[in-house]
């Protein structure tokens, strides 16, 4: 599967999630970096980093593995008051202060209330530019949905998924996957 | 390159009564507003919380580094459409609005062209048939319509107005270039900040949402057995069926089993 597409799984995804009328985010994403590259001929790309609750979530949203050739970034606090979530967004360029102009506008709006970073952020050739984060809290939410449905509450749910992979020595993304993957199909005529 | 030369424009002949003196002293004013305005614009940024505010000022800028104009209005673009519009004065909003409802006008031909339009008998030009008269009607006779130009391309257009006839020169439309400029860059790189954070929104009430759909996911597919994509299409009928949100109908599955599986426990005790 190319990277391309469990980036647009998850994009749909939390589209679904959103559930507002019009609301796209792989369109919205891609309305984003088009305009970034109307001010930056040299634009490569951009990364996507969330937390939620202190969960990390990753997304190489435009650019794969172009970011690399990247001689400048911009990274630009996500802050949403009274959210839980918090991260930033990372805009790559190919030239030198190509962002010095955005950057300029970006440290003096006051609907960023974190400071900008210049220049700190450039990939190097070890780190990985696939998307991941979102599909193993998926997993492991569903996995808990089961224990749920099974008898137990979340808590109990998560401390043995957590258990379960401390005892195997595995993720606990992969303990979730090979729950779900136990699941077998309701004979026809029956209902769930 | 611009439209000047057109039934309607002006020419300079709106200046030729003024000495020499006269003539420097005005254009040196018309200097000290250009650059005023182009500095404030190197300082707008650090006094908007919504774009359209900072629109405002822009346009707010260019009535005052131009002459003659009373009210002025912006549009930008998103994938070539008029994205957000916003004006100086109510005078403007009714012009734009007969403008973008007719989809003829100068500022919308200034972005498709990325030329300035100069106008100074709207009500005569022939360039725009239906809206020239009806602004006229409305006392608005004279436009220059610039477009907002980066790099890369046509970002948006700046229309500024005025009551008077044949009230913008070609020097008047070059100051409006000339503030367009620096124009065209902060309203972009603000498009880009105000993108940021509507993506930056989104996408945290999305991460916020999704682990109680992915819980009512499991709990349905402990049930059937079905596959996760079955599965949310039930969450969704469910929802378009009862009129609430995914995350409601999400939310009550997850309800109603953690209080099955608490009250077993109860009983098991």
């Amino acid at each position: 599967m190319s990277p391309a597409d469990p980036l647009a799984d998850q994009l749909a995804e939390l589209t679904d999630a959103l559930d507002e009328p019009g609301a796209d985010l792989g369109a919205i994403i891609a309305v984003l970096a088009d305009d970034v590259r109307g001010a930056v001929g040299s634009f490569l790309g951009l990364t996507i980093h969330l937390a939620v609750e202190g969960i990390p979530f990753l997304l190489t949203a435009i650019g794969g593995e172009h970011i690399y050739a990247a001689t400048t970034s911009l990274r630009i606090p996500l802050h949403v008051p009274g959210s839980p979530a918090a991260g930033h967004i990372i805009f790559y360029a190919k030239n030198a202060n190509a962002f010095s102009g955005l950057a300029h506008d970006a440290g003096r709006s006051p609907a960023l209330t974190l400071h900008i970073i210049l220049d700190q952020d450039l990939p190097q050739e070890t780190d990985s530019v696939e998307t991941n984060g979102h599909a193993d809290q998926r997993d492991i939410n569903q996995a808990i949905g089961v224990l749920i449905e099974r008898g137990q509450l979340p808590d109990q749910a998560r401390e043995q998924l957590t258990a379960d992979a401390a005892e195997n020595n595995i993720p606990v993304a992969e303990v979730a996957r090979r729950l779900l993957n136990t699941l077998a199909p309701t004979p026809p005529g029956k209902t769930g | 390159m611009t439209k000047s030369d057109q039934p309607g424009s002006d020419g300079d002949d709106s200046t030729d009564s003024e000495t020499a003196p006269q003539r420097d002293a005005r254009e040196e004013s018309e200097d000290f507003d250009l650059a005023e305005s182009v500095t404030a614009l190197s300082r707008l940024s650090s006094g908007w919380d919504r774009i359209e505010d900072l629109l405002v000022q822009v346009a707010g800028y260019a009535v005052q580094a131009i002459p003659g104009a009373d009210g002025a209005g912006l549009t930008l673009s998103e994938m070539g459409r008029p994205d957000i519009i916003v004006k100086t004065a109510d005078f403007v909003r009714e012009i734009d609005d007969i403008q973008y409802s007719l989809g003829q006008g100068p500022c919308i031909s200034a972005a498709a062209t990325g030329t300035a339009m100069r106008s100074g008998s709207l009500s005569g030009d022939p360039r725009w048939p239906r809206f020239g008269p009806r602004a006229g009607r409305l006392g608005v006779h004279s436009v220059l319509s610039l477009p907002l130009q980066t790099p890369s391309g046509v970002v948006g257009a700046m229309n500024i107005y005025a009551h008077a006839k044949h009230a913008f020169d070609s020097r008047g439309e070059e100051l409006g270039q000339m503030f367009a400029v620096p124009a065209a860059i902060a309203v972009h790189n603000a498009q880009i900040l105000d993108q940021t954070g509507r993506l930056a929104r989104k996408l945290q009430a999305a991460l916020v949402n999704r682990p109680v759909i992915d819980q009512a996911i499991g709990i349905l597919r402990s049930r059937s057995g079905g596959t996760a994509e079955e599965a949310f299409e039930r969450i969704r009928s469910m929802s378009q069926a009862q009129h609430v949100k995914v995350t409601t109908v999400a939310q009550t599955l997850v309800d109603q089993a953690v209080f099955r599986a608490r009250a077993r426990r109860t009983s098991q005790e």
